[in-house]
C-alpha cells in the first residue's frame, strides 16, 4: 500500500513542478532551466521553516512560495527585457550557482550531507502529517488547487495576454502591454509554485540534499512538460504520471536495480523523442512548441 | 491647421558612429508633420525607410536623433507600450494576428491594459471582472458589426482560432482590433497590400470609419497609388531620407520628381 502512497504523492509533486514551468514555457515562451533551483529552494526553506517555526502547512507553504518567488527576480533582472537566448543563459547559470550554493555552503545547507529529521507540517497546528496516506491525500490536494489555479489562469485576461504575447510579443507591446512585467510576474508565479512541490517533497521525504535539484532535475521536470504537453492541465497530469510510473515498470520488469538506473535516462529521452516525434503537441497538450 | 505629430530633425544610421559616412544615413534631417483628423499618406519606393519610420514613431527603433512630438509632448525615447498607450495605434505590414488565440480573444488584447489582466485578479473580484470582459466584447461586436455588417464571420466564427482566417479576412480583423484601442494616431503599413481585390473596398470603409465616424488621425504607408487618390487628403513623399514633397495626392503623384524617381516615368 504505501508503494502506491509513494507513487501517487511523487505524481502529485510533478504535477505541480511541470504546471509550474508550464506557465513561462508553455504560456510565455520562456524555456527556463532554473525550475529544480526553484524546487530546490523551495525545499530547503521549508526544511528551515519546518525545522525552527511551529507555523501551520498553509501559512508556510505561502512564505515558502513568496520568498522563492523573489530569487526569479535575479535572473528577471539579470537577463534584461527576458530576450530568447539571454533568458535561458541567465536560467541556467542560476540553476548551476543554486547547486553550487546548496552543495558547497556547509554553515548553513549542510552541504552534501543534506539536512535530516524534518519534522511533518502541520494542518491548523494540530494535526501532525505523518502517515503516508496524509501525505498522499495532501498531494493530492495541493497538485488539485495548483491545476485550479492554473487553469483559472490560463482563462484569465491575464493568461490571455501571456498567450498573446508567446505568438507575438511585438504586437503584445504596441497594444500598450508592458511585456517585460508581464514575463517577470509569470515567472515569479512559476518559482512560487515550484517552492510548494519543494515544500510537498521536504515534509514526506523529511531528508533533502543538493542532489535532488539539479540540472538533470530541471531537464527531468521540462521533459514531463514535453511529454504531457504543453498549455493545459491535462498535459502536465499526464506527463508527471508517465514519468513517475516509466521507471517503476522497469523495476516489475524484473531488471535489477543498477541496470534499471541506467537504463532509465535513455527511455526518458527515447520516451521524449517518441513523443516529440508521434504527438508534436504532447501526449495531451494544447500547443507546440515555439 | 493643427497637428497631431511633429517629427524634427530626425537622423538614423544602421552603422555605427564611429563610421558614419554621408550616403549610408537612412533618414538625414527628416521633418514632417501631420494633420490632426486627416488621412495622410506616405510613399516612397521599397527600403525607402517608411516602416523604419513608423518604427521610430512607435518606440520600436531606437538610436535615431531627433525629436518626436505627439499632440504636445515628446515621445522620442518612451517605450512602445507607452507610445500605445499615449494613443498611437499601428497595423505592421503583413497580417499580424494572434494566430493560436481566437478571433474574439484578438479583438479584446486590441483594447489597451487594463486591471482585469492583473493575475488572479478576475478570481478576486469576479463580478467587476467579468463585467469588464463583457463589455470588451461588446465592444468588439459593435465594431464588428459596423465594419462587417450584423452577420459577418468574424463574430460568428469567434470562438475559432485567428489563424485559420484567410489573409485577407486576418489583414480585416487585425484593422477591425485597432479600432478597439481607441487611439487618436493611426499608423498603417500597406493595409491594402497582398489583400485580394474584393477585401480592398472593406479595408477603405473600415478606414474611412476610423476617420470620419472616430475622427482620428491616419498616417498610412501606401503602394497602391490608386488607393491612396482614393483614400487620402494629404500625401508625403519620401526619397533618399527625407520628405520632398508634400501636398494633395493628386499634385504630389503628378510632380516630375515623383514621376521620375518613384514612377521611373
Ligand atoms: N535594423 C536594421 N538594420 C539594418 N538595416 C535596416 C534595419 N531596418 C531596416 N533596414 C534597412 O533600411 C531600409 C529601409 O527599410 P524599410 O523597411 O523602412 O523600408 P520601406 O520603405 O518600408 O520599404 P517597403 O516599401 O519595401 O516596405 C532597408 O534598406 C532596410 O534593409
Ligand atoms: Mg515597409
Amino acid at each position: 500500500m504505501d508503494f502506491l502512497y509513494h507513487i501517487i504523492i511523487m505524481i502529485g509533486i510533478y504535477t505541480i513542478l511541470a504546471l509550474a514551468a508550464n506557465i513561462p514555457v508553455g504560456l510565455a515562451n520562456l524555456l527556463s532551466l532554473a525550475q529544480a533551483a526553484f524546487y530546490g529552494i523551495g525545499a530547503y526553506l521549508s526544511a528551515f521553516v519546518l525545522l525552527n517555526f511551529n507555523i501551520p502547512l498553509l501559512p508556510g507553504l505561502f512564505v515558502v512560495a513568496i520568498t522563492t518567488g523573489f530569487f526569479s527576480l535575479l535572473i528577471s533582472l539579470a537577463s534584461i527585457r527576458l530576450k530568447g537566448d539571454y533568458f535561458i543563459l541567465a536560467a541556467l547559470g542560476f540553476q548551476l550557482i543554486v547547486f553550487s550554493v546548496l552543495y558547497n555552503w556547509t554553515d548553513v545547507t549542510k552541504g552534501p550531507y543534506g539536512i535530516s529529521g524534518i519534522p511533518p507540517p502541520r494542518l491548523f497546528a494540530f494535526i501532525e502529517l505523518t502517515a503516508n496516506f496524509q501525505f498522499a491525500i495532501l498531494s493530492v490536494s495541493l497538485a488539485a488547487l495548483t491545476s485550479f489555479l492554473f487553469y483559472y489562469l490560463v482563462k484569465s485576461p491575464f493568461g490571455r495576454v501571456l498567450k498573446s504575447i508567446r505568438s507575438d510579443e511585438l504586437s503584445v507591446s504596441i497594444s500598450g502591454r508592458n511585456v517585460y512585467q508581464f514575463k517577470i510576474i509569470a515567472f515569479f508565479l512559476s518559482a512560487g509554485f515550484s517552492a510548494s512541490a519543494g515544500f510537498l517533497f521536504a515534509g514526506y521525504v523529511k531528508y533533502i540534499d543538493p542532489t535532488s535539484f539539479t540540472l538533470d532535475e530541471s531537464i527531468f521536470i521540462l521533459s514531463a512538460l514535453f511529454i504531457g504537453g504543453l498549455g493545459n492541465v491535462k498535459g502536465c497530469i499526464v506527463g508527471a504520471a508517465v514519468i513517475v510510473i516509466l521507471p517503476e515498470l522497469l523495476r516489475f520488469a524484473g531488471l535489477p536495480d543498477n541496470i534499471a538506473a541506467n537504463l532509465r535516462q535513455i527511455i526518458y529521452g527515447l520516451a521524449l523523442i517518441l513523443v516529440m516525434l508521434y504527438f508534436p503537441k504532447g501526449l495531451a497538450g494544447d500547443t507546440m512548441l515555439k | 491647421m493643427e497637428t497631431i505629430l511633429n517629427i524634427s530633425n530626425l537622423n538614423l544610421s544602421f552603422i555605427s558612429d564611429r563610421q558614419k559616412e554621408e550616403s549610408l544615413f537612412l533618414f538625414r534631417d527628416l521633418s514632417l508633420e501631420i494633420e490632426r483628423e486627416k488621412i495622410t499618406a506616405l510613399v516612397g519606393g521599397n527600403g525607402a525607410g517608411k516602416t523604419t519610420l513608423f518604427n521610430v514613431i512607435s518606440g520600436l527603433q531606437r538610436g535615431a536623433s531627433g525629436k518626436v512630438n505627439f499632440q504636445g509632448s515628446e515621445i522620442t525615447r518612451l517605450s512602445p507600450y507607452k507610445i500605445a498607450r499615449l494613443g498611437i495605434g499601428r497595423l505592421f505590414q503583413g497580417a499580424r494576428v494572434f494566430e493560436e488565440l481566437s478571433i474574439l480573444d484578438n479583438m479584446v488584447i486590441g483594447a489597451i491594459h487594463h486591471a482585469n489582466e492583473i493575475p488572479f485578479y478576475n478570481l478576486l473580484f469576479y463580478r467587476k471582472s467579468m463585467a469588464f470582459e463583457k463589455g470588451l466584447e461588446e465592444k468588439a461586436e459593435a465594431i464588428l458589426s459596423e465594419l462587417f455588417g450584423s452577420n459577418n464571420i468574424f463574430w460568428e466564427d469567434r470562438i475559432k482560432p485567428a489563424g485559420n482566417l484567410s489573409f485577407g479576412h486576418q489583414r480585416l480583423l487585425a484593422m477591425a482590433r485597432l479600432l478597439m484601442g481607441n487611439y487618436s494616431l493611426y499608423l498603417l503599413d500597406e493595409p491594402t497590400a497582398g489583400v485580394h481585390v474584393q477585401f480592398i473596398e472593406q479595408i477603405a470603409s473600415a478606414i474611412r470609419h476610423m476617420n470620419s465616424h472616430s475622427h482620428k488621425t491616419v498616417l498610412l504607408i501606401e503602394h497602391n497609388m490608386h488607393f491612396v487618390r482614393q483614400m487620402a487628403e494629404y500625401c508625403l513623399y519620401m526619397e533618399n531620407g527625407k520628405i520632398i514633397a508634400k501636398g494633395h495626392p493628386n499634385d504630389v503623384l503628378a510632380s516630375d520628381q515623383v514621376q521620375q524617381s518613384y514612377m521611373g516615368i
